[in-house]
């Protein structure tokens, strides 16, 4: 079956779209899924980076896009999860550079070799932007709790609805999710960030999961690890419980960071019967 | 002389040019003969030179369908004060008719649109509209079953019915229609306009942010009444 594609998105730059790609990427790797996370940020080549596995860019997305290079070679498997790969992007090409035809070239063969494709968009509503959205069958929104990252997610969740290849095909529209990072509770309690039931009203998209702004992540992308990989930090089990409510294996209502494994558990337990009362 | 003697490169005897000419538009409101009279002849007594013998275009859009009786006697009465109507535009087919029986030609691009009876299907929105999309509903109403986000703009010539929040910006009546009404279950918009008459959103009584409400055009000015 042909690989499923989610494009990470926010129009905004600086909400975790990077990590987000590589802890979504790297959680569907650990249960047995084939991966591939592609960077679309042509010039601000990062996701390598986060993955730690930037002294292995041989070839590049472009190379393969224009011809230069197979899937194959450009395709760096990453050393700890098995079914991770990652197409990493050029930093020293234009960000024009990516063609509609190349990338659908590209796209065309990464479906058949694997089950997903994440692709990392750039910011902004650009070039760059929509080629990674163009051929998106799920769109990850990642948004802060700050009224200009909504904004921005608004913007772009349009984008998502009217300039897919799906809509274009006149398929079923592209699945839209909401995946707020950077949640601080503390902050949302003295009024400086929304909560997410306002986050989740404007935006009228399906939340998948809250990740707490968190030492762990800075930590883990700084050390070129995927923030999914150790399930006991705050970070890693939202990403992980995001991955689920994404997949639909649950239907749990989504934890709120602070809820989150072994930190609270009386605390968790209590909010847990408020919310449903 | 014969016209088969003309010199073989004299002007031909016909050109036509599309060419633009600056009109001066008259807009005829809805109102009894007399009062009209009345309106008139204070205008043309207050700016005479404006008025003689200068082409017009009449502006009929605000007649009703039923006043088009009432369009020769109102031709009439122009060529009393020296107008010379040369062109007309109307909403309603009949009025149109009644003005080119007397002999005035519709505008280019002005012409009435089909019976009110055959008019167009509402335009019905499913999708959240995003910041930064715009929609118009040509000649019919629009219904958005979500939201309609800040930084978003709607607009209709009919009414506009909004299920969601209604955030961004939303213009009813954009073909000039002051019956035209807006419809939201929470009323929180960046400008509602009607018939170009528009508010603000700080113009926007506080009272009603949030509200389920309707906004028309009552007494010349935008009113708010709340949604039972």
């Amino acid at each position: 079956m042909p690989a499923t594609v989610i494009t990470i998105t926010s129009g905004k730059g600086g909400v975790g779209k990077t990590t987000t790609t590589a802890a979504f990427g790297a959680a569907l790797a650990l249960r047995g899924h084939r991966v591939c996370a592609v960077d679309f940020d042509v010039g601000l080549r990062n996701l390598d980076l986060v993955l730690g596995l930037e002294k292995r860019v041989v070839y590049d997305f472009l190379h393969v896009a224009e011809g230069k290079a197979k899937l194959g070679q450009a395709l760096i498997k990453h050393k700890q999860i098995d079914n991770l790969y990652v197409l990493a992007t050029s930093q020293t090409a234009e960000k024009n550079a990516l063609t509609n035809e190349g990338v659908g070239r590209v796209m065309e063969q990464l479906r058949a070799e694997f089950d997903y494709v994440i692709c990392d968009s750039p910011a902004g509503i650009e070039h760059g932007a929509m080629a990674a959205l163009y051929h998106a069958d799920h769109a990850i929104v990642v948004c802060n709790p700050e009224v200009s990252s909504i904004r921005d997610a608004d913007r772009i969740l349009g984008f998502v609805g009217s300039k897919s290849k799906r809509s274009e095909d006149g398929r079923d529209p592209v699945r839209e999710h909401l995946l707020v990072t950077r949640y601080d509770e503390d902050r949302v309690k003295c009024g400086e960030m929304l909560p997410v039931n306002e986050i989740k009203e404007i935006l009228s998209a399906e939340l998948i999961g809250i990740v707490p702004e968190s030492r762990s992540v800075l930590r883990s992308s700084n050390s070129g690890v995927p923030a999914s990989i150790d399930p006991q930090t705050d970070a890693g089990a939202a990403y992980r419980d995001a991955v689920a409510h994404f997949l639909g294996e649950t239907k749990d209502p989504i934890r709120l960071p602070g809820q989150a494994v072994g930190n609270h558990p009386q605390r968790g337990f209590l909010m847990r019967l408020f919310r449903r009362g | 002389m014969t016209y088969m003697a003309a010199r073989p490169h004299a002007c031909p005897p016909l050109r036509l040019r599309a060419s633009p000419h600056l009109l001066v538009t008259l807009e005829i409101g809805d109102a009894t003969p007399a009062a009209f009279e009345a309106a008139l002849a204070a205008q043309v007594a207050a700016t005479p030179s404006l008025f003689w013998k200068t082409p017009l275009v009449l502006d009929l859009t605000g007649l009703p369908a039923d006043a088009a009786e009432g369009i020769p006697d109102l031709l009439a009465m122009l060529g009393r004060f020296g107008l010379v109507p040369a062109a007309a535009q109307a909403r309603r087919g009949p009025v149109l008719e009644a003005a080119e029986a007397a002999g005035i030609a519709p505008l280019l691009g002005h012409a009435a649109p089909a019976d009110p009876a055959e008019r167009r299907s509402t335009m019905v929105v499913r999708q959240p509209v995003r910041s930064g999309q715009r929609l118009h509903a040509d000649g019919t109403d629009l219904v958005v079953l979500g939201a309609v986000s800040a930084g978003a703009e709607i607009s209709a010539d009919g009414c506009i019915h909004v299920y969601g929040a209604l955030r961004g910006a939303a213009f009813a009546g954009a073909g000039g229609d002051s019956d035209a009404r807006i419809y939201a279950k929470n009323l929180n918009p960046s400008r509602v306009s009607i018939a170009g008459l528009w508010l603000g959103a700080e113009e926007i009584p506080e009272a009603w942010r949030g509200q389920p409400a309707e906004v028309r055009i009552a007494d010349g000015l935008l009113r708010f009444e709340p949604l039972p």
